[in-house]
């Protein structure tokens, strides 16, 4: 059997030395294979992104149940048919745990724990288990095997090659008369490796992304479900805070101060309302359904693909900005507008 | 049984509706007071300011009682069935991409193996060029 190889651009009749060496590779020789480069820039786009959009998770799941924390601070502080209670078969020598919840006349809150746990724990280890999967899309990407397996051949053709010429030499002969083999055995195996490493890493694409997606897919709907009810929560402050100043200054509508701390609240509330924290998630979704979409179907195109990551990327520095906003603006500040 | 995702979201929506109701008739009862005045060119009366101080009240109750609803719901999703189910599958799906990288890995390891063989090969090579130059020259 005769293979032609293409090798920088130069076709190569390896010997049957090669056919030789192509059974210790365990590879199926490709043809028309997508190069896992043209992947490479957006995984590593997409692995970035939901590293920064799991971040300001994890920044708003503190926010609120500090926040909330704060709460029912203030309602133990402020309703005397309220108070802390240590939690049934708790904190006595044979209990695992001591914690602490509220008495309270208001139903809703008779019962919270106290301290509140953090809210989104099992949602941010979510989040975190698919920061590690853009991860290892990342990593499969990048891997030098190739590269490793390069200098291996490399090096050992290398010195075959010097051997055999030592061997003719000793024998009186000229080494010049020797034909040269190591660059030529050498690029067919490196050839190989290279094709194996490139089916392995789209392979291993492929199927994580196919496997993942309906994953992502129902992970970013919830995300995006409690982005927005964690932010609305946040929100109710600049509410209250809005309609406290509308009251003081349409009690007073003479008062230039009151009407201008109003439309300030004003602004700061829509500037909150306009901002939509769920849509990181939805962007997210978006990205990897065309990442998968785009390596398991010829028809869809990378271009396509890596616009919607790039709306992804878009929105995850959005996100963070959100979030820090609404940080900003629970510890009393106000915000950026 | 924990709850799933659906389940609560469902029920916290429903609640969240009525509640955002209410406090949309009470906010529509305070501006009405405002606006009247306004455009009968006064100021409000005491009464109606008292009035609005009772609906202002109201309207902190219901945040108050938003704020439980939110931080509950938030706290349901966290525990909800759902999202333990996600948690297992993206740890598969993780662990099986970690089993592609040491594959991979392995081929430094096979092309040493072919490199080897390759070597030995070449030797063999150069020998028999050595016996066939030996002789003759």
């Amino acid at each position: 059997m005769t293979i032609l190889i293409t090798v920088g651009g130069r076709r190569h009749r390896p010997r049957g030395i090669l056919n030789a060496l192509a059974l210790s590779v365990p590879l199926a020789v490709l043809a028309g294979c997508t190069s896992p480069d043209e992947y490479s820039g957006a995984i590593g786009k997409f692995s970035a992104a939901t590293g920064s959009a799991a971040t300001s998770l994890h920044s708003l799941n503190a926010s609120v149940t500090q926040d909330y924390k704060a709460f029912l601070d203030d309602h133990l502080a402020t309703n005397s048919r309220s108070a802390l209670k240590q939690t049934s078969d708790d904190c006595d020598i044979k209990a695992e745990r001591c914690r602490l919840e509220l008495i309270s006349s208001e139903p809703d809150l008779n019962g919270q724990k106290y301290p509140p746990d953090p809210v989104l724990s099992n949602l941010v280890a979510v989040m975190d288990g698919i920061v590690l999967y853009a991860q290892g899309l990342s990593d499969l990407m990048a891997d030098k095997s190739a590269e490793d397996a390069q200098v291996h051949v490399n090096a050992a053709l290398g010195s075959a090659e010097a051997l055999a010429g030592t061997v003719v030499a000793l024998k009186g002969g000229d080494p010049a008369n020797l034909p040269s083999f190591a660059a030529e055995v050498g690029a067919g195996v490196n050839w190989l490796a290279e094709q194996y490493v490139n089916r392995v890493k789209l392979n291993g694409l492929k199927h994580a992304t196919k496997h993942a997606d309906p994953v992502i897919q129902d992970a970013t709907g919830l995300f995006a479900t409690a982005a927005a009810i964690a932010a609305e929560f946040e929100g109710i402050s600049l509410t209250e805070e809005f309609r406290t100043k509308m009251v003081d200054y349409q009690n007073e509508r003479s008062s230039g101060t009151k009407r201008d701390r109003a439309v300030t609240a004003a602004v700061k509330l829509d500037t909150f309302l306009r901002a939509k924290p769920s849509q990181t998630f939805a962007k997210l979704g978006e990205a990897h359904a065309a990442l998968t979409a785009s390596l398991n179907d010829p028809e869809v195109s990378v271009v396509r693909m890596l616009a919607k990551i790039e709306a992804f990327v878009a929105e995850a520095e959005k996100f963070k900005k959100i979030v820090e906003d609404l940080i900003s603006v629970a510890e009393g500040g106000q915000g950026s507008e | 049984m924990s709850e799933t995702a659906q389940q609560i979201i469902a029920e916290a929506t429903e609640a969240g509706d009525r509640l955002h109701d209410l406090d949309r008739a009470l906010q529509q009862e305070m501006d009405e007071i405002f606006t009247n005045a306004v455009l009968a060119d006064r100021e409000m009366t005491e009464a109606e300011k008292a009035r609005r101080k009772e609906i202002r009240a109201e309207q902190t109750e219901i945040a108050d009682t938003m704020r439980v609803l939110k931080f509950v719901t938030l706290a349901r999703l966290n525990n909800s069935s759902t999202v333990a189910g996600l948690k297992a599958q993206i740890d598969d799906v993780t662990t099986e991409l970690a089993d592609d990288l040491s594959r991979l890995r392995n081929v430094a390891r096979y092309a040493e193996l072919a490199a080897k063989i390759t070597a030995s090969i070449a030797r063999l090579t150069g020998k028999i060029a050595g016996l066939v130059a030996g002789p003759g020259l």
